[in-house]
């Protein structure tokens, strides 16, 4: 079995797994890890691709990931300023 | 042409006012509080000028800065892309200049502005799919932070997580359809591309199974930007993030921001062989969805942000209806229309969000701060005319009442969809879209009313004073530019139809001219 | 080629991957995911991108975990993990549909990948620096924003690290009082007016 192959199962998978944990985490952490994880899945994707455009385009990748990754704290901050938790049900102030 | 200086020019200004924005904003702002307003307007106008500078010129222009790989090339649709953006941005700072809705934080306002038009205008001018994404990750991290701007309320910080999580999670996705592509169609061992020309060529000569995971691809594309495209049923931050953001972010996220997601969407999609894979019919399916489904959904609201929130919805249908009409039967006239209504789309949403910005800010000192209800809010037209009549004309604009800027998109792409040569579904397609637009009405024309209604003896409403003309000036504004594309559709076309000559080229749609076999 | 030591470090990134989606203690989910990134790393490595493994390596496992345990120091984590019926109900089809999608991806592209060239550094550093030099400039005009961007959402109440003070009165004064308003509701759910 050709190990790209593989490699592109695993990028699948991370993405799926990654998904899944960021729709049914109940905690907002949790909801980022899930995100971080797809990034991983696609971040993945592109090196195991093997091409040699790929490991400019991971870089750039892993950067804009960490700047998301830090705006996403910024903003759970400011959710548990405002809410003093960060369960996810409990953002419930706007309704339809 | 080749390395063209002034390719970067748009671009460059504005990457220059991010940092400079946020370095001078203080001493600015202490020595007048409405001089970073006028700065930004000022940017704003050089960009646009530089804009113009480059469309006079031969394109298309291929740029890199340093070295071989094009990433961007300056086109006809980068050109319509930026000047509808930039003027987004400079209506926006025009209402800055009188409006605190920056206060406390304007060093991080504006450079978040300047930020957001740029990366819409790098969508415009992306000829590589990974540089597209990048543009498109500089809009939205710009606009994560824009939309709680008012951190110190709990519902605006809500609406902020709500939005960042649905499109972060959109934008993996779409980067992760990007790297499907890359994978598969990216090119021989010596050296992947994702230019958009190239990957044209390599996509039309992949047959199956190669082409499962570039299909696959397409889908994640779609369902990636389409998060921040308020596709339906991915729309669901739209209404909470537009009204609970500061009037001035949501003019520019339903007047911009969200129709540059089209676009990003449309690039993408337009490499696709599309005498192979249905992307039109695909985009006609979601566009149909969109339209009725957001139709539906504001005709039940009572906010007046809000109802302009959900109003929204249908304008991205219409205009995904035409690009899914001109990619499947090929009728140019279609993108016509969606591109011209993108343009109208800037003043329409733009003016009615900032028009109901002054109403808010008019209303800030009173009892009444805050509230968006229709019924809170009657009477308002005798007190505020310019805002009341900037609403209103932006409202039976959105409905697509002739002659008002409104009407030529739709009518363009009613046009594109009669033409199909099998008369039953061409009239079909053309109802749709007609009916749609009259069901508009149904929550449009209830907010005229409201605001002519007669106002409560001795209300808030009847002392309430008239806006300052820094004020009215952007509305006023906004307000001529929907009468004059209504009347004189030439002047938007003539940046528009180039683009949609440019497009038809790169989607190789020419030849198709309602002859699908389905 | 890939040895014993890329399936290693590949099987790494699955399985903290999966821990760190299902632990329920906050502080061990980070964890797996700071391991699961230097898995990755490390199978970039092998592969033969030591530059893209670096950067991983660095930022994913060093920066994002410092951030994360940064803001779980900061605010509340103990929450436990249920999950409602009807959700799981919704998750599970979307998660069926995913991977059947990917299953079939995954079938149909048996074998025909290549496998990542060895590379130095003059190749990656063309590739970055002529090849995406358009992206380099546009990233770093994203670090920028995200930073200003990040601060704005974390202003109030919170000391600026190299401004001058007095630019944050305003907004302290505001914005607590608005914070305080905020929070001290929220122990009854309200309807908002619609």
């Amino acid at each position: 079995m050709n190990p790209s192959t593989i490699a592109f199962g695993v990028a699948l998978v991370l993405v799926a797994v990654g998904l899944i944990g960021a729709m049914t985490g109940r905690n907002v952490v949790k909801t980022i890890i899930g995100i971080e994880l797809m990034s991983k899945g696609v971040l993945l994707n592109f090196v195991a691709g093997g091409y040699s455009g790929g490991e400019a385009i991971v870089v750039l990748l892993v950067l804009i990931d960490a700047i998301v990754v830090a705006v996403m704290m910024g903003m759970t901050v400011a959710v548990y300023r405002q809410y003093g938790t960060l369960d996810v049900e409990r953002l419930g102030r706007l309704t339809w | 042409m080749k390395g063209l200086a002034l390719a970067l020019a748009p671009l460059g200004t504005l990457f220059v006012g991010v940092l400079f924005a946020h370095v001078v904003d203080e001493p600015l702002r202490r020595r007048e509080p409405s001089l970073p307003g006028i700065v930004a307007s000022l940017f704003f106008a050089i960009t646009l000028l530089f804009t113009w500078q480059l469309s006079t010129r031969e394109l298309p222009i291929d740029y890199q800065l340093v070295g071989s790989n094009v990433e961007l090339v300056i086109t006809e649709l980068g050109i319509f892309v930026a000047v509808a953006a930039t003027l987004a941005g400079l209506l926006v700072s025009i209402y800055t200049i009188a409006s605190d809705e920056h206060a406390g934080g304007s060093e991080v306002y504006f450079p978040l502005v300047f930020a957001l038009v740029a990366g819409v205008i790098g969508i415009g001018f992306a000829n590589d799919l990974f540089t597209l994404y990048v543009f498109f990750e500089l809009m939205a991290v710009a606009t994560y932070a824009l939309v709680p701007f008012d951190v110190g309320r709990a519902e605006a910080v809500e609406a902020g997580f709500k939005y960042l999580v649905m499109n972060a999670v959109g934008a993996v996705l779409a980067i992760f359809g990007i790297s499907l592509i890359f994978t598969t169609a990216g090119g021989t061992d010596a050296g992947a591309t994702l230019a958009l020309g190239e990957l044209q060529t390599q996509l039309a000569g992949m047959t199956e199974p190669e082409i499962y995971p570039v299909y696959a691809g397409l889908l994640f594309i779609t369902i990636g930007f389409g998060v921040k495209s308020a596709l339906v049923p991915l729309h669901t931050w739209v209404p909470d993030a537009y009204s609970e953001a500061p009037s001035g972010i949501s003019a520019l996220l339903a007047g911009i921001a969200t129709p540059a997601a089209v676009i990003a969407m449309i690039k993408c999609l337009a490499v696709f062989p599309l005498d192979t894979v249905p992307v039109g019919l695909m985009l006609m399916v979601f566009a149909v969805v969109t339209m009725t489904v957001g139709n539906l959904l504001a005709l039940q609201q009572s906010d007046v942000k809000r109802l302009l929130a959900y109003s929204s919805i249908p304008h991205i249908g219409y205009v995904l209806f035409g690009f899914g009409i001109g990619f499947h039967y090929g009728f140019d006239i279609a993108f016509d229309g969606a591109l011209f209504h993108i343009l109208a789309n800037v003043f329409m949403k733009g003016g009615a969000f900032l028009a109901v910005g002054v109403v808010l800010y008019q209303l800030r000192n009173t009892e009444l701060a805050g509230v968006r209800d229709l019924e809170s809010l009657e009477g308002i037209a005798y007190r505020m005319p310019v805002a009341a009549v900037t609403l209103s004309v932006a409202v039976l604009a959105l409905a697509g009442v002739p002659p008002l800027a409104g009407f030529w998109g739709k009518l363009f792409i009613v046009l594109g969809a009669a033409r199909v040569s099998d008369v039953g579904v061409g009239a079909l397609l053309a109802l749709i879209v007609i009916g749609n637009s009259f069901l508009s009405l149904g929550y449009y024309l209830p907010l005229i009313k409201h605001m002519v209604a007669r106002p409560d003896e001795g209300g808030v409403i009847e002392s309430v004073q008239r806006a300052p003309t820094m004020l009215a000036l952007p509305l006023a504004l906004a307000t001529l530019a929907m009468i004059l594309l209504g009347i004189l559709p030439a002047l938007g076309l003539e940046i528009v139809h180039p683009a949609v000559n440019y497009l038809v080229e790169l989607a190789g749609t020419a030849g198709f001219l309602g002859v699908m076999p389905w | 080629m890939v040895t014993l030591a890329g399936w290693a470090s590949l099987g790494g990134v699955v399985i903290f991957a999966a821990l760190a989606v299902i632990l329920s203690d906050m502080l061990k989910s980070i964890l797996s995911l700071t391991i699961a990134s230097v898995s990755l790393a490390a199978y970039f490595y092998l592969l033969g991108a030591p530059y893209a493994a670096v950067f991983e390596a660095i930022v994913a496992a060093g920066l994002i975990t410092v951030l994360f345990l940064f803001m779980v120091s900061l605010t509340d984590t103990s929450v436990v993990e249920r999950l409602e019926s009807r959700k799981a109900t919704l998750v599970g089809v979307f998660a069926l549909a995913f991977i059947a999608v990917a299953g079939f991806l995954w079938l149909s592209y048996f074998g025909e990948l290549g496998v990542a060239a060895q590379s130095n550094f003059g190749d990656f550093g063309e590739a970055l620096w002529t090849g995406r030099s358009i992206d380099v400039l546009a990233v770093t005009i994203l670090i920028f924003v995200g930073v200003i961007g990040s601060m704005r959402l974390t202003t109030a109440g919170m000391e600026a690290l190299d401004e001058e003070p007095e630019t944050w009165e305003e907004p302290s004064a505001e914005s607590e009082a608005g914070g305080s308003a905020g929070t001290s509701s929220d122990d009854e759910p309200q309807e908002e007016v619609a």
